[in-house]
C-alpha cells in the first residue's frame, strides 16, 4: 500500500507503480476519481487499457512536469521544452498511438497536445500516399472520387 | 491509424495543421475528408489559428490579394473576405472569398448605391450563411435602407422593411452615419445621434427598434458599438480615463441599458495615447484590436477577457483586415487558378 501523498497505479497487465500523488493527478481523470471517492487514495487505481510500458511512459512525462509545476528554477522552461523534444522523438509509431490513447484518456492534456501536435507534425507537407504509408491507413476511395477530390483543390499537392 | 484511433483523436491531431495540408489529407482516406467536412471540426481548426493580418502599402490605393484582380475589401467572417471588385470594365462586381481555400463566390449587385456597408451572418441553428447590406441614402451618409440574401438559395437581394429614424439624441454628433455590429444572428445598426438602435435578426429577418436613452453617455461623440462577452450581447463603448465605458443591452424582453467599466488596457499600455479611442478598431473572432503606435497592435478579448500584442510595422503600410485561415465553404464556391 502506498503511504501517504503517494498513489498506486496500476496497468492493464498488472504491474503496479507507486507514484507521488502531485504526479498523479497531472492526470484530471486520476484527480476526479480521488477527490470524488477517498478510498482510491488509500487503495490501487486500476489503469484500464493501458500496460505497463505505457503507464511508466506516462509517469516519467508527468514526474518531470510536476516538479517543473512546483519549482520553476530546477526546472526551467528551457529544460521541459528539451525534455519534451526528446521524449517524443524517441517514441516509435506504436507507443506513441498508445500514449496518445492513453493520455486522452487519463486526460493528460500537456502530454495530449505534445503528441498531437508531434503527429500533426509527421502529416503536414506529405503527399496523401506517404501519410497513408506511415500511418498504414488503407486507401478506400475508387480512382473516380480521388480524382474529384483532386480536381477541387489542384493546388493544394 | 483510422482503424486504431479514435475519431476525436484524428481530430484533435488533424485541427493543428493549416488548411492546405487539411485539403490534402481530404484525399487520404474517407474518414479524414469526413472528419475535416464536419462543422465543429471546421470552427475548431478556425478558431485555433493563428490569425493573419492584412495590408496595404500606401504606395498601393487597391488591395490585391492572390489573383490579379482588384478589390476593395468590405468586411470578414469565419475566414471569408466579402469584397467589391473595381477591375472589370462594367459594373461592379462583388464576391466572397476564402483566401486559404482559394475559392471564390460571385454575388449579385446589391443595389445601385455607390456605397454601402455589408455583413456576412453565420445562422448556427439552420447551418446557414446569410448577407445582409446597408446603404445611405444617395449623396449623403444618412442611413437609408437594407437588402438580405441567403447564400446557396437566392439568386437575387431581397429588400429589408427597416423603419426610418426620426428621434435625435439631441447632444452630441448628428452626422447620422451608421455603425454596423454583428453578434450571433442579430445585426444592430446604430446610428450615430439618433436614439433608435435597429435589431435585426437575421434567421427570421424580423426588426425591432430599441431606444437608446439620452444619458448613457454625456459626450457622444466616438460611442462606437461593441459585441459584450460570452452571452454575445451588445454594448455601446467609449474611452473614457483610460477604461472603456460600456453600456450593456440586457438581453430580455425589457429594454435595458447596465453600465460598467472595461478595463481593457494593461498598465504597460496606457503610455500610448492613440490607444484611448475606439474610433478605429478591428474585430475579429471575438479579439477587439486597436493601435497602439506604429510597431504594435494590441488585442484584447472580450469573451475570454484575454490581453495581447502583436508586432507590425505600421510605418509604410496600413492594416486592412485580420482572419482566421479557415476550411468554410459556400454553397456555391468554386476554386479559382
Amino acid at each position: 500500500m502506498a503511504s501517504k501523498g503517494n498513489l498506486t497505479l496500476k496497468s492493464c497487465n498488472g504491474k503496479e507503480f507507486i507514484v507521488e500523488e502531485k504526479v498523479a493527478v497531472m492526470s484530471t481523470t486520476i484527480k476526479n476519481m480521488v477527490d470524488v471517492d477517498d478510498s482510491f487514495a488509500q487503495g490501487v487505481i486500476p489503469i484500464i487499457g493501458v500496460d505497463g510500458k505505457i503507464l511508466a511512459k506516462l509517469i516519467e512525462y508527468c514526474k518531470e512536469h510536476a516538479e517543473a509545476d512546483e519549482d520553476e528554477e530546477v526546472k526551467s522552461e528551457e529544460y521541459l521544452k528539451k525534455f519534451d523534444e526528446k521524449f517524443v522523438d524517441e517514441l516509435n509509431l506504436n507507443d506513441l498511438y498508445d500514449l496518445l490513447k492513453a493520455s486522452n484518456y487519463l486526460e493528460i492534456t500537456k502530454l495530449l497536445n505534445l503528441l498531437c501536435q508531434k503527429v500533426a507534425s509527421m502529416i503536414k507537407g506529405k503527399k496523401p500516399e506517404e501519410i497513408r504509408r506511415i500511418f498504414n491507413i488503407k486507401n478506400d476511395f475508387t480512382p473516380e472520387e480521388e480524382e474529384e477530390i483532386n480536381r477541387q483543390n489542384p493546388w493544394a499537392f | 491509424m483510422s482503424e486504431i484511433m479514435p475519431y476525436d483523436l484524428i481530430a484533435e491531431i488533424l485541427r493543428r495543421l493549416p488548411v492546405k495540408y487539411l485539403l490534402r489529407c481530404r484525399c487520404v482516406c474517407k474518414l479524414w475528408c469526413a472528419i475535416t467536412k464536419e462543422r465543429s471540426f471546421i470552427d475548431k481548426h478556425r478558431t485555433g489559428c493563428k490569425e493573419i493580418f492584412v495590408y496595404k502599402d500606401f504606395l498601393c490605393y487597391l488591395l490585391e490579394d492572390f489573383t490579379k484582380e482588384k478589390y476593395k475589401y468590405i468586411t470578414t467572417k469565419h475566414g471569408l473576405l466579402l469584397g467589391k471588385n473595381t477591375s472589370s470594365d462594367s459594373s461592379d462586381t462583388y464576391l466572397i472569398r476564402n483566401p486559404m481555400t482559394k475559392q471564390v463566390l460571385y454575388l449579385p449587385r446589391p443595389s445601385d448605391h455607390d456605397w454601402s456597408d455589408m455583413r456576412i451572418i453565420y445562422l448556427r441553428n439552420i447551418d446557414t450563411y446569410k448577407l445582409a447590406c446597408f446603404y445611405p441614402k444617395k449623396g449623403t451618409k444618412e442611413f437609408v435602407g437594407g437588402r438580405v440574401l441567403t447564400i446557396g438559395t437566392d439568386l437575387n437581394w431581397r429588400s429589408l422593411d427597416i423603419p426610418s429614424c426620426s428621434k435625435k439624441l439631441g447632444i452630441g454628433d448628428i452626422k447620422g452615419e451608421f455603425d454596423l455590429m454583428e453578434i450571433d444572428n442579430v445585426v444592430f445598426i446604430f446610428r450615430h445621434g439618433y436614439c433608435e438602435l435597429i435589431r435585426i435578426e437575421m434567421e427570421s429577418e424580423s426588426i425591432t427598434t430599441v431606444m437608446i436613452p439620452q444619458d448613457l453617455f454625456s459626450d457622444w461623440n466616438d460611442v462606437r458599438p461593441l459585441p459584450y462577452n460570452d452571452d454575445a450581447m451588445f454594448c455601446l463603448a467609449k474611452f473614457e480615463d483610460e477604461k472603456i465605458n460600456v453600456q450593456v443591452l440586457q438581453n430580455g424582453k425589457k429594454e435595458k441599458w447596465v453600465g460598467e467599466k472595461m478595463d481593457i488596457l494593461s498598465k504597460s499600455m496606457r503610455k500610448y495615447p492613440n490607444m484611448m479611442n475606439l474610433r478605429n478598431y478591428h474585430l475579429n473572432e471575438y479579439w477587439l484590436w486597436i493601435y497602439a503606435n506604429e510597431d504594435y497592435l494590441y488585442a484584447y478579448d472580450v469573451r475570454a477577457k484575454r490581453r495581447r500584442i502583436e508586432k507590425c510595422d505600421l510605418s509604410r503600410k496600413t492594416l486592412v483586415y485580420i482572419l482566421n485561415p479557415s476550411l468554410v465553404h459556400l454553397p456555391g464556391m468554386q476554386g479559382k487558378n
